[in-house]
């Protein structure tokens, strides 16, 4: 099995087998559009993503390499956030500005798996809070005036009530 | 139209109103305004404040311009012929007391006053030191003779009724010089050539001794005569050409002194002289130039002083450079000074830009700042409801842009809604793909709002809305929908649906449709309408690409709709793949051999039809294998 190079922003390397790296569909195109399946030794520069969240990344993936294919997204159905098994809610028990990161990071790297799932922890994070609640919770600063929050919260009305 | 026998008729209030007497002006007062275009205009250009200074540099000029020009005489013709009273009065203004007496003999000789000026301009500098009084005898001189003609307010008038005066000499002259005077009038470019050359062939020795003297004498008196704002420049003597204006002379005056014909030469020479006075001595281009002036490059003195409040002749440049030349630099200042405002508010501007993008830059969320990073939030909200979208959006104000983005809201379901403006406004601002408005009851008006500016939409869903409401989508606005449901919509019937499928009665310009706005249509439900077989052909005809067909509960539908629907033309036998006939009792078996024609057909809901029994269904089932 070849392995591959994966460079974080700050310099450092990963050798990765390159069937984890495929989970992220960012690294697969690039491979396959480039040829480089048969190079052991190619790096593959990943500028946005910094060591400690590639090392996170790589984490995940590797636990997850025999996952089967996400069913696809039936847009009409609204999603599920309480589906985290367990293994990735302990693996997500960081703080907010890793968890943030890493949804950069999957976003960027293309890793829909990853993606949900850390998507799903932030937004049980905010689901069933008041608006208020969720600046504290992610220390927003309120930069609506009363004018402006009210006429916000007119304007979303029918939609709030179900 | 207008009656020239009448006073003013030219202001016949119809025709004023009709814009007919715009060119038309009769003849007794064209001929007024041709006599005294140049006093008027120069009374306007002499006025307020200025009109001092310019009278000095209107004698500066008068002296300093010419050695041998025509108006240069006139001036020193029109002194010489003052009374010995004048003469004595400007002697007394005038410097060294010593020679006096002197002058004063020798008041009718010109060639010793002459010399005599001669004598001062020699040594000009000794005599401003030793003089209390630094007016030069030509300023003082200039402004007895302008103060002997006080009588007229405006320099210009001054100056023509200095030549005036001095038309008898004129006379003579033209005794000596017929020819000069005829090329003068004709081209003007040469006047100045001839002139010199006719002022060669005078015989008059002093006069070409005054010529000379005056040259001399402006030359020391430059300095102090100059306009008091620039006492460093200095006048040279004028040896540049006098009639350079060429382009700048507006050719309202040439056209004035071309015009007048009929008078004699020596008239029409003077009123040329005349003329060019005016010409050079006012500051205001008198017409707009007929070419493009290219705004004179600012330079840092421009934008200090964009608005010379006087064009300054002595001042700028060569002092006694051509006034033709000053007319021009101040046609070109003017148009800086105009262009350099302009300049100002795109400086303005282009700062307010960069203020702008600043403002811009510092409310975009910092790439540090995760939570108000578009690519962090936009997939964390896609997981969330959007009545919990409707309270992020109150959290702050990044948040409330991004949780209306169109990729959270393809499909909105708004069912049994009161629809308010809030609402409209927020569908729009949300671009939906597919719109749920199901018994909301929509007004015919608020669906027409909706449905230009929802280019996007593909999907409509108008259940139980009224057919006042539903008759608004048949406009050409309305976006090329795939999917309509117009299911128990009040009022539906044959009459109803074929106004809806039928082509719209407005257009765009260049876009006038002939076909029905509908006819993209693969999905159409009308269950639970009042239709009849006839809708059936309605939509056959107008939808050629339908693949599901709603007919439940129409209750009035019966075989001859099926028939519609298999018979070869129809296009439903290829396209159509999903029908609903349940609940329509009117359906026989016979509908089923019809359909067995429909190739795609793969879905039939055949329920509560109690005239198809089961065996048949199954004999079709057996019969599409």
């Amino acid at each position: 099995m070849p392995n591959i190079k994966l460079q974080s922003s700050d310099g450092e390397i990963f050798t990765v087998d390159f069937e984890i790296a495929k989970s992220s569909v960012t690294i697969k195109t690039m491979v396959e559009d480039l040829g480089l399946e048969d190079e052991d030794e190619e790096i593959v520069p990943l500028p946005n993503v910094n060591s400690a969240i590639l090392r996170k990344v790589i984490q995940w993936a590797t636990y997850h390499k025999d996952d089967p294919p996400p069913p696809e997204d039936d847009e009409n159905k609204e999603k599920r956030t309480d589906d985290i098994s367990s293994w990735d809610a302990d693996f997500l028990k960081v703080d907010q500005g890793t968890l943030f990161e890493l949804i950069l990071a999957a976003n960027y790297l293309d890793i829909k798996g990853l993606l949900d799932v850390t998507c799903k922890t932030v937004a049980n994070m905010i689901k069933g809070k008041s608006p208020e609640e969720i600046r504290k919770t992610f220390n927003i600063k309120n930069d609506f005036t009363q004018a402006e929050e009210e006429q916000v919260r007119k304007e979303n009305e029918w939609c709030e009530e179900k | 139209m207008v009656n020239e026998d009448l006073p003013n008729s030219w202001e016949c209030s119809k025709c004023c109103a009709d814009g007919k007497n715009i060119e038309y002006k009769p003849r007794h007062f064209r001929a007024r305004q041709k006599s005294t275009d140049f006093h008027r205009r120069g009374s306007v250009s002499s006025s307020d404040a200025s009109f001092k200074r310019e009278r000095h540099q209107f004698d500066l000029e008068s002296t300093t311009d010419m050695n041998s020009d025509e108006e240069e005489q006139a001036v020193q013709q029109h002194r010489r012929s003052k009374h010995k009273s004048h003469r004595v009065k400007n002697e007394q203004l005038s410097p060294p007391p010593s020679k006096k007496t002197k002058r004063d003999k020798h008041h009718q000789n010109d060639k010793h006053r002459v010399k005599q000026e001669r004598a001062d301009s020699h040594s000009p500098e000794t005599r401003k030191i030793k003089d209390p009084s630094p007016t030069p005898s030509s300023s003082s001189r200039s402004s007895s003779s302008s103060s002997s003609s006080s009588s007229s307010s405006s320099s210009s008038s001054s100056s023509s009724s200095s030549s005036s005066s001095s038309s008898s000499k004129t006379k003579k002259r033209r005794h000596h010089s017929n020819s000069s005077s005829t090329h003068r009038h004709r081209n003007k470019e040469q006047h100045h050539k001839a002139s010199s050359g006719s002022s060669e062939l005078r015989e008059h020795k002093e006069r070409v001794k005054t010529e000379q003297d005056s040259l001399t004498s402006t030359t020391s008196s430059g300095p102090v005569v100059g306009p008091p704002h620039s006492p460093g420049t200095e006048p040279g003597p004028s040896s540049q050409p006098v009639f350079v204006p060429g382009s700048a002379t507006p050719p309202s005056t040439s056209g004035a002194t071309n015009t007048s014909t009929g008078s004699p030469e020596k008239k029409v020479a003077l009123r040329a002289q005349l003329a060019q006075q005016l010409v050079r001595e006012s500051h205001k281009p008198m017409k707009r130039s007929m070419f493009v002036v290219r705004p004179a490059p600012l330079t840092a003195a421009a934008r200090k002083e964009p608005f010379p409040p006087v064009p300054p002749f002595g001042s700028q440049g060569g002092g006694a450079s051509s006034p033709g030349g000053g007319a021009t630099s101040n046609q070109s200042q003017a148009s800086s000074s105009t262009s350099d405002p302009a300049a100002s508010t795109n400086g303005t501007s282009s700062a307010e830009k960069k203020k702008e993008k600043a403002e811009k830059e510092s409310t975009e969320p910092p790439q540090d700042l995760l939570i108000l990073n578009k690519a962090v939030v936009l997939p964390i909200f896609s997981f969330l409801s959007h009545s919990d979208l409707a309270l992020c959006a109150a959290v702050c104000k990044t948040w409330a842009q991004y949780s209306i983005d169109s990729a959270l809201w393809t499909r909105m379901n708004l069912t049994g809604k009161h629809l308010t403006a809030h609402c409209l406004n927020g569908i729009v601002r949300r671009q939906p793909r597919s719109l749920i408005l199901d018994w909301t009851a929509i007004a015919k008006r608020q669906l027409a709002w909706l449905v230009v500016r929802l280019p996007q939409l593909k999907e409509l869903s108008l259940q139980g809305c009224s057919y006042m409401g539903v008759a608004a989508l048949r406009t050409c606005t309305c976006p090329p929908l795939l999917s309509l449901d117009l299911s128990f919509v009040n009022g539906m019937n044959d009459a109803s649906l074929r106004d809806i499928l039928s082509p719209p009665q407005d257009s765009r310009p260049g876009l006038h449709d002939t076909k029905s706005r509908l006819r993209n249509l693969s999905t159409l439900k009308l269950a639970g309408c009042d239709i009849t077989d006839i809708s059936l052909r309605y939509i056959v005809q107008n939808i050629p690409q339908l693949s599901h067909l709603d007919m439940s509960q129409c209750t009035r539908i019966t075989d001859a709709a099926i028939a519609q629907l298999s018979t070869p033309p129809a296009p439903t036998i290829k396209s159509l793949i999903y029908l609903d006939v349940s609940g329509c009792n009117g359906l026989t078996e016979t509908s089923l051999d019809l359909l067995a024609r429909c190739e795609h057909l793969k879905h039939i809901d055949l329920r509560y039809v109690p005239l198809v029994s089961a065996q048949a269904v199954g004999q079709l089932r057996v019969e599409d294998g």
